[in-house]
């Protein structure tokens, strides 16, 4: 990815770097971050809800073709969110493609920037959609956070413990309490950086 | 019923073409609503549009189709005033493309509008006082009045018939007031929803105009129905009525092609309601619903008959027409820069390129008429020919006028050549669905290559009609020019020759398929042979006739 904006030139960082690199010889270290523990369930009937607003969604492509081939009869629910519905929707015709084929149950979004739609993260969009996310999370649902470690999954967090707090009628603190279960138990499981 | 095109069943099962435009409207997945409300938001004065220039790139990002929605308005007669103009000028700006678009209709058109502002949009054409009704779908369309016409004491007069047509054919449904309004919904029996249109509308769509001769600038042999003027000591004593023009071809398909009206006879001015109510519903109840491309009333009257025709017509209004009354028709051009009205005010005819209005390299044209809105005290008229007719201006007022005009730039109709005054295109790429080739775009370009063939021959600045559509749907009027080129592949163009100049005639095929270079040498062999074989004021698209360029004697 090789630009100009207002006059200065732009490069994609990961794309740049590899495009910079010179000579056939040329080489570059590729590590792998292991995530052992951010796998689908073993359990092909358990539901799954899948939050990765940006390019946090990368690996959901992944998840949602794989538990298509695997014939899981759980359901997929995806939350995607970014600035702009027009030009950041990431994979838009594959999740438009998926809805329509009943692949994913449901996929809802979040724009921040977009001028005509009220300005939404994905944790606004998580409690707007509360009721029917913690009756999922009653059903035994596994939940995958994935995407920005500083601000994003935080929010998201506050969000569940909302969710619980309101939907379950406990307080916060017994809220807090079953979020921090869900981890345990491996239902709630996140890839943030 | 059997055998009915699916658009028919998309329009009975609309209940009054509402379909699920509110579903598609509120789904957040897409910027495009569902297939089926894609018919009927045209009803609503919409087409759902992608931009074709990055349709491939958005594909491989595995992104849709860069959906937007194209707006165009009701106006009949293409008459606004200053604070209307304003208005739209303010709508272009913020929810469109930045440019406002005169149609050859005489409307004006938005292109850009995204979905989720499609509502807020309507509903600022509204507080503008206009309305989208039934400027798209399978209605009577904008109808259109002759905007500048010689006898200007006329002008009122048909305009005000132009308004009362447009009232008079349009859809009754409240669905447009309920969608996009927040309108209250009204229960009523069906009867009582679409007492003219019924259920299913019209099979296609449905064009008027009304022409004052000698300018026949609106090309009323284009229409399914016309009404020509007929004045008589600077009063109306009534129209002769035209019936089944229509411009629509398929390329290669020789049961569709263009049409010229024929002239029925005449009729009194206030019979002219009546009249067009019996055209309408005949075409209703007997044009084509099964096959789409044999819909227009065009075909209706070349299968069944003209005197057939008549006697359907004469039958449903309950009088006879009269015999034609004579009339003549000089130019179907614009009368450019400053003409006097009646009554001692002016009108100044400015060109505007492809009706494209717009802030570009040729000059701050938007900015520039939003500047002349702010200080005009008299009204705004739209021309068939895309152009724009600032009109009514006091005496004292047009030295300022004209300073504005030339401040930015606006005054091209004094330097222009009479081709590229008079040339006429659809606005095709990257916006319209059905575009084959560029037409707007391609328009300077082409304008230019004419000019250079007729200088190179001695023909410099000679008038010739010249009109480029992407489609053989011929929005842009082409099978009416001397010249027309109609879109059949990315620089690709089927050139016609043999228009009058006056809309009277069609022209008729030259050579297919013609890319540039090829278009440039066919271009200079017809005009060096036009120089040399010319008669004393014979026109280029009459001498092609006479000179065998097209025609059965074409070699």
């Amino acid at each position: 990815m090789d630009y100009e904006l207002e006059r200065k030139r732009r490069t994609g960082a990961a794309s740049g770097f590899l495009a910079s690199l010179q000579g056939e010889q040329a080489r570059a270290r590729v590590f792998v971050e292991q995530n052992e523990r951010f796998r689908l369930p073993a359990d092909t009937s358990r539901d799954v809800i899948m939050i990765g607003p940006g390019t946090g969604v990368a690996p959901f492509r992944g998840f949602v073709q794989h538990r298509e081939a695997q014939g899981a009869t759980g359901r997929n629910w995806l939350f995607f969110g970014a600035r702009h519905f027009q030009s950041e929707f990431l994979y838009q015709a594959e999740w438009q493609d998926a809805v329509k084929r009943g692949v994913l149950s449901r996929c809802d979004l979040a724009f921040s920037r977009d001028r005509s739609i009220p300005r939404e993260y994905v944790q606004d969009r998580l409690r707007r959609v509360g009721k029917d996310l913690y009756a999922w999370l009653e059903n035994g649902a596994y939940l995958y956070v994935c995407g920005d470690a500083e601000q994003m999954a935080p929010d998201v967090n506050a969000a569940l413990i909302d969710i619980v707090m309101k939907h379950g009628g406990t307080s916060r603190d017994d809220a807090g309490d079953c979020v921090r279960r869900l981890a345990d138990d491996r239902r709630y499981l996140r890839d943030v950086y | 019923m059997s055998e009915q095109s699916p658009v028919e069943r998309i329009k009975r099962n609309s209940r009054h073409l509402r379909g699920t435009l509110v579903e598609s409207l509120q789904d957040p997945l897409t910027g495009a609503i569902r297939e089926d409300d894609t018919v009927l938001i045209k009803f609503h004065g919409s087409y759902q549009q992608d931009d074709r220039d990055i349709r491939d790139e958005r594909r491989r990002q595995k992104l849709e189709p860069a959906y937007s929605f194209m707006l165009r308005t009701r106006l009949p007669g293409g008459v606004c005033t200053p604070a209307q103009w304003l208005q739209l000028d303010e709508i272009a700006r913020r929810y469109a493309n930045g440019t406002l678009r005169i149609t050859t209709r005489q409307a004006f058109q938005f292109h850009g509008v995204i979905k989720t502002e499609l509502k807020a949009t309507m509903q600022a054409i509204n507080a503008a006082l206009m309305d989208t009704i039934a400027a798209c779908g399978d209605v009577n369309r904008n109808v259109m009045a002759s905007a500048n016409p010689v006898e200007t004491s006329v002008h009122p007069v048909v305009h005000d018939w132009a308004k009362k047509l447009s009232e008079h054919l349009l859809p009754q449904t409240n669905a447009y007031h309920e969608i996009w309004l927040d309108g209250e919904k009204v229960v009523s029996t069906e009867a009582e929803v679409e007492p003219l249109y019924g259920a299913t509308y019209l099979p296609r769509k449905f064009k008027a105009a009304i022409v004052v001769p000698p300018v026949n600038d609106v090309d009323v042999f284009a229409h399914d129905l016309g009404f020509i003027a007929i004045i008589e000591n600077g009063e109306l004593q009534g129209f002769n009525l035209t019936v089944g023009g229509g411009m629509g071809a398929t390329h290669n398909d020789a049961e569709t092609h263009p049409r010229v009206a024929d002239v029925a006879g005449f009729l009194k001015p206030e019979q002219l309601l009546a009249v067009a109510e019996a055209v309408l519903t005949t075409q209703r109840d007997f044009g084509n619903r099964a096959v789409r491309k044999r819909a227009r009333l065009k075909y209706t009257i070349e299968d069944r008959g003209l005197e057939w025709f008549v006697a359907e017509i004469t039958r449903r209004q309950g009088f006879a027409l009269e015999p034609a009354r004579p009339y003549k028709f000089e130019t179907t051009g614009d009368r450019f820069g400053w003409t006097e009205g009646c009554d001692g005010r002016w009108h100044l005819t400015l060109r505007i390129e492809a009706g494209r209005v717009a802030d570009t390299a040729k000059g701050p044209w938007l900015t520039g008429l939003r500047e002349i809105a702010r200080v005009h005290r008299g009204d705004f008229r739209l021309t068939p020919n895309q152009n724009l007719t600032i009109a009514n201006v006091d005496a004292n007022a047009r030295a300022f006028i004209d300073a504005l005009v030339v401040r930015y730039g606006l005054d091209r109709h004094a330097r222009a050549t009479p081709v590229a005054l008079n040339a006429l295109a659809c606005v095709a790429l990257p916006t319209c669905a059905l575009a084959m080739a560029e037409a707007e775009r391609y328009l300077p370009r082409l304008a230019q290559l004419v000019d250079e063939r007729l200088a190179a021959n001695g023909l410099a600045g000679a008038p010739l009609v010249l009109r480029i559509t992407g489609c053989p749907n011929g929005c842009a009027r082409p099978y009416l020019a001397e010249v027309a080129l109609v879109g059949k592949a990315p620089g690709r163009y089927n050139l016609f020759y043999g228009g009058d100049g006056k809309g009277q005639r069609l022209n008729a095929l030259h050579l297919e398929n013609v890319d540039e270079p090829t278009l440039v040498a066919a271009l200079d062999a017809a005009f060096r042979r036009y120089a040399g074989e010319r008669l004393e004021g014979e026109g280029f698209g009459d001498f092609a006739w006479r000179a065998g360029l097209v025609g059965a004697q074409a070699a």
